[in-house]
């Protein structure tokens, strides 16, 4: 993983020091709230609910174990134990103290992190595929790249005040797990006839109140011109996007007006003005950052013994099925540490779980994690041989729910418990939800299924993308859903499509109850996913199912 | 934007009065420049007057409005030496773009200011993006981004971008390119 230099920290500390100091004066009554505000986002604080939250970033996912450990140290000296992995790969805080984050930022700093750019109308961390480096089907490690792009985003001066916040996510595989198409600009590696590695340039998708996909506008950009094209998408977006709407500031609702070949010209037409050496990325350069992301020692190994293990022990099995995926290298496998154990907020993880964590990946791991869009743990770099032992020890931390992909696998933002934005709580709802399917045969059964569920329009879950989205609203102060069905991610991202008029938080268990049965009655075969199901038996089906009984 | 009467600058990393007057786009009809001021006008108003400026001590500078298009200044460029771009509201970064633009696009040699809505704590990335002088409505504020820009100054060269003047790739400097 990328290791910091001398230029790495001092940007780093200096951000510190300055915060510190807008900080002072805004808590001396000398920064206005007003002018604070944006001030403050840049450095990932917001003002919620019960305390201000502060938002940690994680580059493209990747974690240390000393890392971890520092994160837990702070749960829990100044927050109340626990974590929250967001759904783009970030930590959020949401108990800390305002006095107390110009010393947070110290202890972040001290383990090369820092909280820049996690919130705001800026530049926001990059993410990434988490099986990067270990994928059988990657082209190119994405991650030199997103490590690049992070440091020309971080403070970049001319894109601090952006209409919107801007995301940028890269792949290097062909199988897409970071749902570019998602994102303000989405990145895939690939090579072109000549054998140059460059990358096809997706603009313009998102979620939020118009969700969109992203179209393609420059089927191969050249891997040096990287940061010049960046720097024209973001010009002719900093300076034609809307900043009269807040919801049709993004870049999609630029792209969309004017058009995708307009769009494309103009930046083509940016980039061709401003075309300079400065901004070229030389090979030396992207094989520097190529250096730190080199493949780990790996021992090969033999593991006979994991089949026998598996069938004497079921649980297990179930965990190797689900929570356990394939590496690149015989002989290693990549392990999903599930942060879905019943009766917890998704994504929430305590002091303790991290320092178990830490120590696993040490013993297990090479010492790296990575958090997911998923908001589970990777350990990616496990010998097979110690998957048992593993697994053993990731129980004993509530760590190994073996469900990952399944329904209840689910992705749910902070809601109404803790967000201002919030028209509805999201986390009682999963956690109704989570008590309807705790058998774990049924759940097999229904195989791979996204839940996802936002508390509001801003979506932070991604609900669109999910088979079955929940999205609270609010009905004259009254909690209510609605219900998406269809949605996906990867490869097939689609959108999801409203079922009907908004339920009760009463009914939404019951609601989900209904569609389950629905598709498990009609299905063709076991093999038929649910949304080739949904699309083959049409929304009606589903919707007098949910609407009859409710 | 309504800069005040006696606008403070920041010029070149010094605190000075400001000798360049702006006129108001609704004041354009009555104006009548006076000897030996200094103008800033508004767009429209300096295209229809170029090339020829009588009547005025030496060429006037331009201002336009942060979102206003830029194409339009390729025949300023050459001749104005001050090019004034308004901030609506700080949270409104197109200023920022602007500049870079003028230096960037059109080469432009002559002082880029910044007036109007923006913040003594935008004052370093206003500077990197190109802005030579900065047009405050109070002292308190103009002092404060003074220091500012004094304690930026290394925060500039430590760095991943550098400046428009002097801009870089993350690794180059560090790898001796
Ligand atoms: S989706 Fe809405 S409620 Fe949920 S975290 Fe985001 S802003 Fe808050």
């Amino acid at each position: 993983m990328y290791q910091y230099d001398d230029l790495d920290r001092q940007v780093v500390n200096n951000r510190v020091a300055q915060f510190r100091d807008q900080m002072q004066r805004y808590l001396n009554g000398q920064l206005s709230e007003e002018a604070f505000l944006p001030l403050r986002l840049q450095n990932g604080l917001y003002v919620q609910k019960h305390a201000p939250m502060l938002r940690i970033a994680v580059p493209y996912g990747m974690l240390s174990a000393r890392q971890l450990r520092t994160i837990a140290q702070i749960c829990q000296q100044y927050d109340r134990d626990y974590c929250h992995i967001t759904t783009r790969q970030n930590i959020q805080l949401n108990w800390v103290q305002l006095e107390d984050v110009s010393a947070i930022l110290d202890q972040l700093a001290s383990v090369d992190m820092h909280a820049i750019q996690t919130s705001g109308n800026c530049i926001r961390n990059t993410t990434s595929d988490p099986l990067a480096g270990v994928a059988a089907d990657e082209i190119t490690d994405p991650r030199p790249y997103c490590e690049i792009i992070r440091q020309w985003s971080t403070l970049h001066p001319e894109f601090a005040f952006l209409p919107r916040k801007f995301k940028i996510a890269v792949i290097g595989a062909e199988t897409d797990r970071a749902s570019i198409q998602l994102h303000d600009i989405g990145l895939q590696l690939t090579h072109n006839d000549q054998g140059v590695t460059g990358f096809k340039v997706w603009v313009g998708g998102g979620l939020g109140r118009t969700p969109m996909l992203a179209s393609l506008i420059n089927p191969f950009l050249p891997e040096s011109d990287l940061l010049g094209y960046l720097k024209a998408i973001l010009r002719v977006y900093n300076r034609h996007g809307r900043r009269d709407n807040k919801y049709k500031a993004r870049i999609k609702i630029l792209v969309n007006s004017l058009g995708v070949a307009e769009f494309s010209q103009q930046v083509e037409q940016e980039y061709q003005q401003n075309y300079s050496d400065e901004a070229r990325l030389s090979n030396q350069e992207i094989d520097y950052a190529r250096s730190f992301f080199s493949e780990p020692e790996y021992t090969a190994v033999n593991a006979e013994d994991l089949d026998m293990q598996a069938q004497l022990n079921p649980e297990f099995s179930r965990w190797l099925t689900r929570n356990v995926q394939p590496h690149k290298v015989a002989g290693y496998r990549v392990v999903t540490l599930s942060l879905k154990y019943y009766g917890r907020a998704p994504g929430d993880v305590t002091t303790a779980q991290l320092r178990h964590i830490a120590d696993l990946a040490e013993r297990y791991s090479f010492a790296e994690v990575r958090s997911t869009q998923q908001q589970n743990i990777i350990l990616a770099d496990v010998r097979e041989s110690d998957l048992y032992d593993l697994w053993l020890q990731a129980r004993e931390m509530d760590l190994a729910t073996p469900t990952a992909g399944t329904l209840v696998d689910t992705v749910c933002c902070p809601g109404g418990d803790f967000c201002n934005l919030a028209n509805a709580r999201s986390i009682p709802v999963n956690s109704d939800i989570q008590s309807r399917f705790e058998d774990l045969d049924y759940l097999y059964d229904l195989g791979d299924l996204s839940l996802r569920i936002s508390g509001c329009i801003n979506a932070c879950a991604h609900h669109h993308i999910a088979n079955i989205g929940i999205l609270g609203v609010d009905k004259k102060g009254e909690e209510f859903y609605q219900v998406t069905l269809g949605g996906e991610t990867g490869d097939h991202s689609a959108i999801g499509k409203v079922l009907g008029p908004s339920l009760p938080k009463e009914k939404i268990g019951d609601a989900v109850e209904r569609i389950i049965e629905t598709y498990i009655e009609h299905r063709q075969s076991e093999d038929e996913h649910f949304t080739a199901a949904y699309r083959r038996l049409g929304k009606d089906l589903f919707k007098e199912r949910v609407y009859a009984t409710v | 934007m309504q800069p005040s009467e006696q606008p403070l600058l920041i010029i070149n990393g010094r605190i000075s009065d400001d000798v360049w007057q702006l006129i108001q786009a609704d004041a354009t009809e009555s104006f009548k420049p006076e000897s030996g001021q200094s103008y800033l006008l508004p767009l429209p108003q300096w295209l229809a007057s170029a090339p020829d400026f009588s009547g005025f001590a030496g060429f006037p500078g331009v201002w336009i409005n942060g979102d206003d298009p830029v194409e339009p200044l390729t025949d300023v460029v050459a001749l104005a030496p001050v090019i004034a771009i308004g901030f609506s509201n700080f949270m409104d970064g197109s200023g920022f773009s602007i500049a870079s633009a003028l230096k960037e696009t059109y080469g432009f040699q002559g002082d880029i200011r910044a007036f109007g809505s923006f913040l003594p704590d935008q004052a370093p990335y206003l500077r990197r993006c190109g802005f030579s002088s900065l047009a405050f409505s109070n002292a308190a504020d103009a002092e404060l981004a003074y220091s500012l820009l004094q304690s930026a100054k290394s925060a500039t060269e430590q760095s991943y971008q550098g400046s428009v003047d002097q801009p870089r790739t993350p690794f180059a400097r560090r790898l001796g390119r």
